[in-house]
């Protein structure tokens, strides 16, 4: 598939520099900086990066869910299939982006009864009866693999497991039965095991419903069993992007070669090998030129300037000076 | 099961000890019952005293009251010559029926007030953060004197004072009820309009406080409606804290209304307890606090149920 | 949802519920239920015999406004509320005697009396057609329970002075009944202030019982022109005009029914006064009955009474110990003004504790004590009271400041601002008035404690028909309640004995012009002034009179005429 090939069919989503400020005065700190991504029908993004980096808010601003504190640059489009996703009528959320929330326990309304949130939402969006929407969410629930749905619906939030309020996360989001379901975090707060089978769930219910997937998260591995492809997020930028099996074995970026040394070894659960020395930037504070640069063992002169994202065979791009030097250090 | 039996064993030991503080402390008060007047000489006033039985120690008096207490006598009015419990059920409906529905309209408008305020940011707010501060900042026997001036007195739209008219008892059951319902408007409208100002403010800024958080921005993705996600989830989440406000005013709205009833001439628990005090009515200073102490705790306990009712975190927590 | 919250109105309908099954007349529990309900129900049955037959002119509901409950109800034996009293003596029940307008005894139960030729036997002849409120006659027995209750000190009764020269009571035949006495002035007044109560309910009562009796305020049973038909505690008060009351004496009311209603705030009794829910505002503060005057929606009434306000002065104190320094603080206040200022002209400048609408009033001495600030302050010089250190408070050669607090209980408004302003015009002569407000009970406990606990206080006080300052001024009781000013005055103890064992006015009045004239040299207090008692009046009233005699004296009288009755009345059309 080339380029060209993918351009000709309008992307599902497609974000045009996408730059937000903290406030609304344009000299406001930048959080996200002229971030631009396609996600097509059916494909399988992840957006990775450490905490404070922007992934959450770029996959807000996808969906039209920015914080009332953060604005957006006047430039700045986010289209929904073609269309500014604030022109779209009725609103794509629920219908056809569901979103899954990083923390489960505070995106459910802790007061009311699971089984009545998910059929609320099942009525709102597919106008069915109080009866059906009851049946619906029934379903709902079975398909995102909780035992005894019946049971579990007249429960209220608080007295399921975190992966079980996970779960219903889940099933709220594909409510609307979305072309688009956007996870922030999803794993955020369970174990391994219940990560795992929360991973193995999403992967399964994209492939069965042939949905596109944005799964956003700070842990590589976690995007790389589940995503077809990659970007990289680095202090509000893009910093590499690409197929998930060629970036994981043939990183560009010293940030993401960073973060591949910090996987777990394949032997052992949770041991860190190693760790990318200092800390990521706060917005506003960000060093001109390659924002990585120190924390960069390769860090050069020239890093001074920005390289911008430099575009390399096989839909890759990176945004290092090195990449231009013939691969990896 | 146990846990209730303790709660109950402590919510009685509280009044029990409310009653014997109340009781020594009334004893220690300056003052005793007036008893002045051409000839009414100080052998006059002892007698009375000893016919009483206030000649004996505080001690003796006290087991005597808590005898009579637990058998569910609560000992005559001095100044009433009537059972404390005859008194109290005379005017306890009054009181309940003036504070009962200053509440309910307190926190019904209130809780209104507050969400429109916290929905329409801007004039809207503004404006009625405004007026609803303008009342909630004076004294309710203020508000009730000019409520009288102007209402009563000025435009003759409503008596001044008093539950019903002289004639009540010769008038038909609907007029009886109209007669009662318009001699509530100016006490009822007194009491609202300054209480429920707290309220709108509580409501306004509750509902702020839930319309920011995470499950409300979530049911928004979800693709629920404005209407839904602030009256179902935003409201319902934000009326916790005032449901408890509401069992917690309960006791407060019986103290609040001594002045209100007094300007307004409103027989009441108020005026009964006030007027018992300046008396030094023993047993009924004994009985209405007693009755005060027993709905505090009730309020309480009607809080906590409340919120359990509307909260279901606090109900599976305690299972 | 599967839960709903509760409709919060939905509460609403259920108190106006509780609050109308409320109406029904509460059935009094306990052991003097029973009473009660008897007495009550005789009544019923007994008035349903009576043939009513009302005249034109007969009819309406009067209501009268005051703010404070009639304590003590219409238990005659224990009353000392002054309202309370003219309920009972005026309404609900019936004196032997009773005053006219000269203040002259004329009959009323007694139809007669005469004096033994010694003056030690009062024989009273009563009406033979009174009958209490459930048909019982008024008889001799009831006169001689009420007098065996009285001197009795377990009953408690209000004013044992009245019966301090009684020695026994006998019944001669169901309508005559006779007292033994020593000699003593006034001595009708006793029967003019004591109701008679009815034997046949209350002698089973032990006296020590009768002060918190039910009798009292849950089911009195008079023989008076008004029957008692209900009493909502701190709310209101009904009677009944009572068609069997005797023709001779007037026959039944105007009114179908009298209503007391209680409304504490004056405010607000001035509102519905104006809005004639309301017809007779009783104890008006004078700063009200401007208000009425430009109203032009009601109208005053104000008569002379036996208040007077004063100044008590702790003789006890050295600062206060000596009556020429007295008289020069009575000096130094402008009582005229306070008259015309604060009361607004109604009432006049007070000189002892004998009023002006007492027989033995002496008028003379009103210019005695003029408002002389200068002469005020001539005399304390002369009296070594100095301001040695400038700073305009005067002092004794000791360098005792002439400074002191002047009590009062704020609960009265006037007394608040007397306080004020006879701070100012002592301070104008170099005195240091403190005014110190102190809450009604502790008050009381201050100014009759024994340990005298006040250099000087504001009161107004009432005296009876009947002076005797005895309590007052006598060295005999200057440990007693009442010795305010602890006078030591054997002049004025002679007077005081004298004077209560003179029979015959015209040979009192000598004595009692010497007497006052010896309370105005002593000035045991400095008197201020007798206030006017102060009536509001709605146009719906007419043909009332009120007088010295009391606010409820002809309250029989009292009409609303036909165009102006409002209230629909129960049992008739």
């Amino acid at each position: 598939m080339t380029a060209e090939g993918t351009a000709a069919a309008t992307p599902l989503v497609s974000v045009e520099s996408l730059t937000l400020r903290a406030g609304r005065d344009p000299a406001a700190p930048v959080l996200v900086d002229r971030v631009s991504l396609e996600i097509a029908a059916g494909e399988s993004v992840g957006l990775v990066g450490e905490s404070g980096c922007g992934k959450t808010l770029t996959v807000l601003a996808m969906a039209g869910l920015l914080p009332a504190d953060v604005s957006k640059a006047a430039e700045s489009r986010v289209l929904f299939r073609g269309r500014p996703i604030e022109a779209c009528e009725p609103s794509p959320l629920g219908r056809e982006i569901g979103f899954v929330f990083q923390d489960p326990a505070g995106s459910i309304n802790p007061v009311l009864r699971v089984g009545h949130q998910i059929a609320e939402v099942v009525r709102t969006l597919k106008g069915t009866s109080r009866s059906d929407a009851h049946a619906r969410s029934l379903e709902l629930l079975a398909e995102v693999g909780i035992a005894d749905p019946a049971a579990k619906a007249r429960r209220f939030p608080g007295e399921l497991s975190g992966g079980e309020r996970q779960r219903v996360g889940v099933a709220l989001a594909l409510a609307g039965d979305p072309a688009l379901l956007i996870a922030d975090e999803p794993t955020t707060g369970v174990d391994m095991i219940v990560q795992e089978q929360l991973l193995t769930l999403i992967e399964g219910l994209r492939e069965r419903r042939g949905m596109a997937l944005v799964l956003v998260s700070h842990d590589l591995a976690v995007v790389a069993e589940v995503c077809d492809r990659v970007e990289v997020v680095y202090a509000g930028e893009i910093i590499e992007r690409g197929a998930v099996d060629r970036v994981l074995t043939d990183p560009r970026h010293p940030y993401t070669q960073g973060l591949i040394r910090c996987l777990p070894g394949r032997a052992g659960h949770g041991v860190r090998v190693a760790a990318i020395p200092g800390a990521v930037p706060v917005p506003g504070a960000w060093p001109p030129g390659c924002r990585f640069r120190p924390r960069c063992a390769h860090a050069h002169d020239r890093c001074q300037a920005s390289p911008g994202l430099l575009l390399l065979p096989d839909a890759r791009a990176a945004r290092c000076w090195l990449v231009n030097e013939g691969g990896a250090p | 099961m146990r846990r209730v039996a303790k709660g109950v064993l402590y919510k009685l030991s509280l009044v029990a000890g409310v009653a014997t503080l109340l009781f020594y402390a009334v004893d220690l008060m300056p003052g005793d019952a007036p008893c002045f007047g051409p000839g009414m000489t100080r052998e006059v006033c002892a007698q009375i005293a000893t016919n009483r039985g206030l000649d004996e120690s505080v001690h003796a008096r006290y087991a005597t009251w808590v005898v009579g207490a637990l058998t569910g006598d609560f000992g005559d009015s001095h100044r009433q010559s009537r059972p404390v419990l005859d008194l109290i059920g005379e005017l306890l409906p009054n009181t309940l029926l003036l504070s009962g529905l200053a509440l309910v309209l307190a926190f019904g408008l209130g809780i209104l007030f507050g969400v429109i305020q916290a929905t329409r940011p801007g004039w809207v707010d503004g404006a009625l953060g405004t007026v609803l501060l303008f009342f909630y900042s004076m004294p309710a026997f203020w508000l009730a004197l000019m409520l009288i001036l102007v209402l009563s007195q000025g435009l003759g739209l409503f008596p001044a004072a008093g539950v019903t008219s002289v004639d009540y008892d010769a008038l038909s059951g609907p007029g009886r009820l109209l007669d009662r319902l318009h001699h509530l408007v100016l006490p009822v409208a007194a009491l609202t309009l300054v209480s429920m100002g707290g309220v709108a403010r509580y409501t306004r800024d509750s509902m702020l406080e839930v319309l920011g958080l995470d499950y409300i921005r979530a049911a928004r993705a979800r693709g629920l409606s404005e209407r839904t996600v602030v009256y179902r989830h935003g409201l319902r989440s934000a009326l916790l804290p005032i449901v408890t406000q509401l069992g917690l005013s309960l006791p407060f709205l019986f103290s609040g209304a001594v002045l209100v009833e007094a300007v307004f001439g409103w027989p009441g628990m108020g005026r009964l307890m006030y007027d018992s005090v300046a008396a030094r009515d023993m047993p009924v200073i004994m009985g209405t606090g007693l009755m005060f102490a027993v709905i505090v705790v009730l309020s309480n306990a009607l809080a906590d149920a409340l919120y359990a009712l509307a909260d279901p975190r606090v109900r599976y927590e305690r299972d | 949802m599967t839960r709903r919250l509760r409709n919060p109105l939905s509460a609403a309908p259920t108190l106006l519920l509780l609050a109308a099954c409320a109406d029904e007349p509460r059935e009094p529990v306990g052991a003097t239920a029973a009473f009660c309900q008897d007495a009550l129900a005789r009544v019923e049955q007994y008035m349903a015999t009576v043939p009513s037959s009302p005249s034109d002119s007969h009819g309406g509901t009067v209501v009268v406004g005051a703010t404070a409950e009639l304590d003590g109800g219409m238990m005659g034996l224990t009353t000392s509320d002054y309202n309370a009293h003219q309920h009972q003596v005026f309404l609900n029940l019936m004196t032997l005697v009773r005053y006219d307008d000269r203040l002259e005894p004329e009959p009323y139960l007694a139809d007669s009396w005469e004096w033994s030729g010694d003056g030690t036997e009062l024989t009273f002849h009563l009406r033979d057609d009174v009958y209490w409120h459930d048909g019982t006659p008024t008889t001799a027995p009831d006169v001689e329970f009420t007098y065996l209750r009285a001197t009795d000190p377990a009953t408690t009764f209000a004013n044992p002075t009245y019966f301090e020269a009684y020695e026994g009571v006998e019944v001669l035949d169901d309508f005559t009944v006779r007292f033994h006495v020593r000699p003593h002035a006034q001595p009708l007044d006793t029967w003019r202030a004591v109701p008679i109560m009815p034997a046949h309910l209350l002698s089973e009562v032990p006296a020590e019982e009768l002060r918190d009796h039910p009798y009292g305020t849950v089911c009195p049973v008079g023989n008076g022109p008004f029957r008692f038909s209900s009493h909502r505690p701190s709310e209101s008060w009904t009677f009944a005009a009572n068609p069997a009351f005797p023709q001779a004496l007037g026959g039944r009311p105007s009114v179908d029914r009298y209503v007391y209603r209680i409304v504490p705030d004056p405010s607000t009794l001035l509102t519905e006064l104006l809005n004639e829910d309301v017809d007779v505002y009783v104890s008006m503060r004078p700063d009200q009955a401007g208000t009425i005057e430009t109203s032009g929606r009601a109208r005053l009434l104000n008569f002379p009474a036996r208040d007077y306000t004063f100044i008590a002065w702790n003789s006890s104190r050295p600062a206060f110990a000596d009556p020429a320094l007295r008289r020069a603080l009575t000096m130094a206040l402008d009582r005229q003004g306070m008259v015309d200022g604060l009361l607004g002209g109604r009432g006049a400048v007070a000189n002892s504790g004998v009023p002006p609408v007492h027989w033995a009033f002496d008028p003379d001495n009103a210019s005695a004590l003029p408002y002389d600030p200068a002469r005020a302050a001539g005399m304390l010089s002369s009296l070594g009271w100095e301001d040695r250190d400038g700073d305009g408070v005067r002092e004794d050669a000791e360098g005792q400041r002439l400074s002191f607090a002047l009590k009062f209980n704020p609960e009265s408004e006037l007394r608040q601002t007397l306080a004020e302003l006879s701070q100012a015009q002592f301070a104008s002569v170099g005195v240091e008035a403190i005014p110190t407000g102190v809450e009604f009970s502790q008050f009381l406990r201050d100014i009759l404690g024994s340990d005298r606990n006040y250099d000087a206080f504001l009161l107004t006080y009432s005296t009876d028909f009947r002076v005797d300052d005895r309590d007052l001024f006598h060295s005999g009781s200057s440990d007693a309640g009442y010795a305010w000013s602890r006078t030591r005055n054997p002049g004025i103890d002679r007077l005081i004995d004298t004077l209560q064992t003179i029979v015959d006015q015209e040979e009192a009045l000598p004595v009692w012009r010497e007497y006052q004239a010896a309370v105005l040299e002593e000035q045991p207090f400095s008197y201020l002034f007798y206030p006017d008692r102060i009536v509001g009046l709605s146009a719906r009233v007419q043909d009332v009179t009120m007088d010295a005699r009391g606010e409820w004296v002809a309250v029989r009288d009292w009409t609303i005429p036909r165009d102006r009755r409002k209230y629909a009345t129960p049992g008739r059309p």
